[in-house]
């Protein structure tokens, strides 16, 4: 149940963004990319204002206008400078991509137990589940939003913004300045997209850099899922497809998820469903104009799509997934954002773990492990996919995942691991003091003591280089530990480089290598690793070594690596877990540190650049990479 | 009403395909007058119609409407007075929306396009009312998008919403030219009541001489972007199609056209 009225909700915030879509695909007929920018804006200006106390219907409409600012900035580029619609709107979502950073001021601003919109309505709510009780709140503020939306289009403003869009020329010869129109549409359209960001910010309690990534498919996908569901021309009803199709669109993740898919693959499917629909559209809709033919064309092809769909999902899941209630065994759920190393160490290392003390998954325990791949509002579908699975307990691998969880699930318990400071997300106030079906091992980067490190070599007075994509949480979080670190150090100079992907890091690096530093520090930054190589590159040529906090990265080129051993957060985790499965209370654990750092030393690299490590630091080391060989030393 | 001082155009200035569609020309038409433009392919007829309309703004000279410079005042900043009926049939209408919004935008012309809910039932009786003086029956497929009209049909459509609000000046730029016989026909009748409106100023481009004969009452002609010949009054009373012919006769002989060539011309014109 949790699942499908988590989807709903999802569904109902997204359609004010399905509208915008709708503008800007079926009236000007081009696929406006602004609003993977837009709907982030949207997003980051309602975080910004709500922890600035700003009254959330306040954030509702200031997000609305910082949407109608990058809308018109679209328009605007595409009818005064002429450029397509396309690149125009690439143009303005990249440089959306800086400017919502610099208003978030990082890469995640949690929202939780401040005062949303929807705090209001859970206070009100009788008694009744959560996510229902807001479906049947948010239900009748979209239909009149939808109905008023309707009326809108029927006005002579709204028939001539249609008109502009299907034929320019006979608006122009009736008096009407078409590129304004444009423009005004384009606003219009991201503004009802910030709209959603705004209102998905304060449903799921935090914001994101991410969140926006993909919102141009998905709302394309509920536009057009919609459009050849209602194949009439009425107004009302063509709207009404629109929600009706963004509300389908999240149900359909859900199913995915339901079902079983890996969500890894849902973005493919999206992008196959949305190219069949297309198709179908085409051929059919030359014979589907009036309502009596409905049934007759290719809503009908769709209608049937989804039943089966569903039905396939419904049977499958019911005879091969669900294991039958006398046997039901203790089900973990575990939640992963995306793929980074450290957080598919620590899962492994608690998978391994848990068989190391004898449960067996499979025989003991059942283990249901889902990644969103990077899709923020994915972890949403995983959380009430988790939650209709009847997991007994979550382990919620990140920050984001934790914040979701914190959000949606109060009575099971959640154990959290890999998650730099809980305390910043508003999960608890002290190790002891915390919510009740919550606890977890944490720990930000030992920047102290890599700090001691690079002094040992490189003496007092020294210049730090590093990199890191600042739209990512953990890396944004470590460096900031590592700035406050070195202000208390007097001769160390910080020299910063960002990047926003692995393509970026050869130039940042050759920057860096030029303003003659001692040393590289790479935070555990998944865009970092995945260009490594290249930074290596520099390294050598300009005889710098590298400090990473990933000992994996050792054998790749870093001299010195400093860091949690992730696996070792992994085998905490399954302590904690079989203890709760014991019957402890996550409300008696306080949280926990991450325990095991480990240093590791690259002695080729060492030789090649000429630098002599100190005894004591060798001494120290657990790893030492030396002729091509990694050995743990302890 | 309408006074255009030495204007220019130039297309594709300072490259290897400079065309000098419009050369100092000057001409001053008063209201209530019709006047046929007629002269060869690339002559300018159109871009005159276009620089008055505003659609193409002048390399240099003026262009005064009612007392008004306008010469630099885009095409839908002149709509209120200027209404305009395409050679395309389907550049007038908006395909994906139906007669009664199509409608709508033309009666909107020239005034404030707010966001109120202007066609009610007495708008639409209104509407049909006007449709039914088409003779085709639109009148019962208000509703309908125009996208599901013939050309002929939606050809009407634009000259009625160029009249509907009641223009000052109308410009009809070869608006039957692409249109088949029958339908040229209903186009160029509907033309001929539509333009009883006392005090409207017209300006009509055609490649017919019938055309021009018949309708207007005064006809300028042109040719390499120039007026080289503006008839009216008496003279244009008793002007034939021979005349035309003895006028394109001269060009031909200033320009030493070849006989080919001026036959090629007289099949086009008559």
């Amino acid at each position: 149940m949790e699942l499908w009225t988590g989807a709903l909700n999802l569904g109902l915030l997204y359609s004010f963004m399905a509208i915008g879509m709708y503008i800007s695909y079926k009236v000007y007929k081009f696929a406006d990319i602004t609003a993977d920018g837009s709907f982030t804006s949207g997003a980051a200006v309602t975080a910004v204002l709500i922890v600035n106390g700003v009254n959330p219907y306040f954030a509702i409409c200031f997000s609305f206008l910082a949407g109608m600012a990058a809308g018109s900035l679209t328009g605007l580029i595409h009818t005064k400078f002429k450029i397509n619609g396309l690149l125009a709107g690439i143009l303005v979502m990249t440089g959306l991509y800086s400017v919502n950073l610099r208003i978030m001021g990082r890469a995640n601003i949690p929202l939780i137990d401040l005062h949303g919109f929807l705090t209001a309505l859970e206070k009100a709510n009788p008694g009744m589940n959560n996510e229902l009780w807001t479906a049947l709140c948010l239900l009748p503020g979209i239909i009149i939003f939808a109905i008023l939306f309707a009326l809108f289009l029927k006005t002579d403003f709204g028939i001539l913004i249609r008109a502009a869009g299907n034929n320019a020329l006979m608006v122009r010869a009736n008096g009407g300045n078409v590129d304004m129109l444009i423009i005004f549409g384009i606003a219009l359209a991201n503004g009802l997209v910030a709209l959603s960001g705004s209102l998905v910010v304060q449903y799921q309690g935090f914001a994101d850099i991410g969140m926006g990534i993909g919102s141009l498919v998905f709302g394309l996908a509920s536009v057009i899922i919609g459009d050849s569901l209602i194949r009439v021309r009425n107004i009302y009803l063509k709207i009404a497809g629109v929600v009706l199709g963004s509300i389908l669109f999240r149900l359909l993740v859900a199913l995915a998820l339901y079902v079983g898919l890996n969500p890894n693959d849902l973005k493919l499917i999206t992008a196959i469903f949305v190219f069949i629909t297309i198709v179908a559209s085409g051929a059919f809709s030359k014979h589907s104009i009036s309502l009596r033919h409905i049934l007759k064309n290719k809503s009908s092809v769709v209608i049937i799509a989804l039943i089966l769909i569903t039905a396939a999902g419904y049977f499958v899941s019911k005879n091969f997934l669900r294991t039958p209630a006398s046997e039901r065994k203790y089900r973990i759920g575990i939640m992963l954002p995306n793929e980074s190393e450290i957080m598919t160490s620590t899962v492994n290392g608690f998978r391994e773990e848990m068989t190391r003390l004898g449960y067996e998954e499979g025989r003991d325990i059942e283990i249901i492990e889902q990644n969103a791949h990077g899709d923020i509002p994915t972890l949403n579908s995983i959380a009430d996919n988790l939650l209709n699975r009847k997991v007994d307990i979550f382990l919620s691998i990140s920050t984001q995942s934790t914040q979701v969880l914190y959000k949606k699930v109060k009575n099971t318990p959640v154990l959290f691991a890999t998650v730099a400071d809980p305390f910043t997300i508003g999960v608890g106030i002290s190790d002891t003091d915390h919510p009740q079906n919550i606890t977890g091992i944490y720990g930000a980067m030992p920047v102290g003591s890599l700090l001691d490190i690079v002094v040992k070599i490189h003496g007092e007075k020294i210049k730090l280089g590093s990199i890191w994509n600042p739209s990512l949480a953990n890396s944004d979080f470590t460096i900031k530990l590592l700035e406050k670190e070195i202000l208390k150090r007097e001769n160390i100079t910080f020299i910063p480089e960002h990047i926003n992907s692995s393509n970026d890091i050869l130039q940042a690096s050759q920057r860096l290598g030029t303003q003659s530093i001692h040393a590289f520090y790479f935070v555990n930054d998944i865009m970092l690793f995945a260009g490594f190589e290249s930074a290596v590159k520099i390294s050598r040529t300009k005889k710098i070594p590298i400090y990473a906090g990933d000992f994996e990265k050792l054998p790749s080129g870093a001299m010195i690596t400093i860091g949690y051993d992730y696996t070792a957060v992994g085998r905490q985790a399954a302590d904690k877990i079989i203890e709760i499965m014991k019957g402890k209370k996550p409300a008696d654990m306080p949280y926990e540190k991450n325990k095991v750092i480990i240093t590791g030393i690259n002695l080729d690299v060492a030789k090649e650049l000429g630098i002599k490590i100190p005894d004591e630091i060798f001494k120290n080391a657990n790893m030492i990479f030396e002729f091509g060989e990694l050995k743990i030393v302890k | 009403m309408i006074k255009t001082e030495n204007i220019y155009k130039i297309f594709n200035k300072g490259t290897a395909d400079e065309v000098v569609s419009i050369r100092d020309t000057s001409i001053e038409i008063k209201k209530g007058e019709f006047v046929t433009v007629i002269g060869t392919n690339g002559s300018g007829k159109t871009t005159l119609l276009n620089l008055i309309a505003g659609a193409v703004i002048p390399d240099s000279g003026k262009i005064i409407i009612s007392g008004n410079d306008v010469t630099h005042r885009k095409d839908y900043e002149r709509a209120e007075i200027i209404s305009r009926v395409f050679q395309n049939p389907f550049s007038g209408t908006a395909p994906d929306m139906t007669i009664a919004e199509n409608l709508l935008c033309a009666f909107n012309r020239g005034k404030k396009h707010l966001p109120l809910i202007k066609l009610n039932k007495k708008l639409i009786a209104f509407f049909k009312e006007r449709l039914s003086h088409l003779e085709m029956k639109l009148e019962d497929r208000i509703d309908s998008l125009i996208g599901s009209l013939s050309g002929g049909q939606r050809q009407a459509i634009t000259l009625l919403m160029a009249v509907i609000n009641e223009p000052q000046v109308l410009l009809l730029d070869e608006h039957t030219a692409a249109l088949d016989p029958k339908s040229a026909g209903q186009i160029i009748k509907l033309t001929r009541r539509f333009i009883e409106t006392p005090g409207l100023t017209v300006m009509m481009v055609t490649h017919s001489m019938n055309q021009a004969l018949e309708l207007g009452s005064r006809i300028i002609m042109m040719h390499n972007g120039e007026i080289i010949d503006d008839i009216s009054g008496p003279l244009r009373q008793r002007l034939t199609t021979d005349d035309l012919l003895c006028k394109f006769a001269e060009v031909r002989k200033k320009e030493m056209l070849t006989d080919e060539l001026f036959r090629q011309f007289a099949n086009e014109y008559i």
